[in-house]
């Protein structure tokens, strides 16, 4: 967890001052999928917040997409699963998107695409370090128990 | 609870919240905190920023001092074409002008995120003078005399500039050699298009756009004859209502550092 909130915060600072590509929108989905806990919504407001403040955008405004964005990871996770590279791609690549077309970012698809890569790479690192666990696919959903 | 009913519970509260601070912000209300804030967290921003350029930055110190003399030699035109409009508006008693005084309040860049940092040109930039200093919104941002970007938001101690090339971005403005006017609208990377001017004006590439000036309800605005760029390439249709023009300005947009901000 404390690895997770350094490498929120280097994240933060990247993509205030040097990049539009969306770093912490990649690391929260990862958190996301791997975690399953309810405190990432907690974790996304106040990494959206510190965002627009940096950025100097309207308050409130990343929040909410990130917020909406791991909602819908949520609800997908309750029919399929989402511990797999396959999604892990395709989530980061279409949050990626939409984040970028509504925050008017350029180069907009090639964005997308690396930052789908970093998040496959970043999911990668979590199984081969086997932080959270996420390599014993036989643990039980949370909300199943 | 169940687990459901806590994701549920969870999310709508945070999202009350947004919402909630999204409206507090358009208001204004939230300026203060949101500007210690960005104030805490500034330092590590330029720290980033800094010691990017200072690792990455592989631009020959000789392109640099002839970009550098490039900009001087521009500036030299126009100031000398200014000089001799100025002087010929002297002899003529009606057509004497007295622009406002200004004064350029320099200023930090402290952010420019970009897709790929060094390589491909921001369109935005944050600076680290706000209403504090006097900085209003649509203010001027300038290197020398030529045209960096306009503010577009201020808090108390930084402010969110818009750069020449940001696709939101407009201005009228005109052909320095034969008076043509025109709006310039930004395209990104280091380019803008010049647009709206008429069939029958003159524009010829290798022409340098310079603004016409203009002045905000604030007190804030863009002076007269601050450079934009050359043309670079024109579209003249005779089937067109009006000719287009491609501008690229002579400033790097991923090497600012520091800026200037004409203060009224």
């Amino acid at each position: 967890m404390i690895l997770f909130v350094i490498l929120l915060a280097i994240s933060i600072i990247l993509e205030s001052s040097l990049t539009t590509i969306p770093l912490v929108l990649i690391l929260l989905l990862n958190f996301t999928v791997a975690s399953r806990k309810t405190s990432v919504f907690a974790i996304a407001f106040v990494c959206g917040i510190l965002i627009d403040i940096m950025l100097g955008n309207t308050i409130g405004k990343t929040s909410i997409f990130y917020m909406i964005t791991l909602l819908i990871v949520f609800l997908y996770e309750r029919k399929f699963d989402t511990q797999t590279f396959t999604f892990v791609f395709i989530a980061s690549f279409l949050s990626s998107l939409f984040y970028l077309v509504i925050f008017e970012a350029r180069f907009v698809l090639l964005t997308a695409l690396i930052s789908a890569v970093l998040g496959i790479t970043f999911f990668w690192l979590m199984i081969a370090a086997d932080r959270l666990h996420i390599r014993d696919k036989s643990i039980k959903l949370e909300y199943e128990r | 609870m169940n687990k459901r009913r806590k994701i549920s519970l969870v999310f709508f509260v945070l999202l009350i919240l947004s919402i909630l601070l999204f409206v507090f912000s358009k208001t204004g209300l939230l300026n203060t905190p949101s500007s210690i804030i960005a104030k805490i967290a500034s330092p590590f921003q330029s720290t980033s920023l800094t010691a990017f350029n200072f690792l990455f930055s592989s631009r020959d110190e000789r392109i640099k001092q002839l970009e550098e003399e490039n900009k001087d030699l521009i500036k030299k035109i126009v100031d000398q074409d200014s000089l001799s409009r100025e002087n010929a508006a002297l002899h003529d008693q009606f057509e004497t002008s007295s622009p406002r005084s200004s004064t350029l309040l320099p200023a930090k860049v402290v952010g420019a995120p970009s897709f790929i940092p060094g390589i491909t040109d921001p369109t935005i930039i944050i600076i680290d003078k706000g209403t504090d200093d006097k900085v209003k919104e649509g203010s001027a941002i300038v290197i020398k005399n030529i045209l960096v970007g306009r503010v577009v938001s201020s808090s108390l101690y930084f402010s969110k500039v818009d750069l020449v090339t940001h696709p939101s971005f407009l201005l009228t403005v005109k052909d320095q050699r034969s008076g043509a006017s025109g709006v310039v609208k930004g395209e990104g990377g280091k380019q803008m298009v010049l647009d709206n001017v008429v069939q029958s004006e003159d524009i010829k590439t290798g022409d340098l756009i310079v603004t016409k000036g203009e002045q905000r309800q604030n007190g804030a605005g863009i002076p007269p004859d601050l450079i934009l760029g050359k043309v670079a390439s024109i579209d003249k249709k005779p089937s067109a209502v009006f000719q287009k023009g491609e501008i690229i300005s002579p400033l790097d947009f991923s090497d600012l550092s520091t800026v200037f901000i004409v203060v009224y």
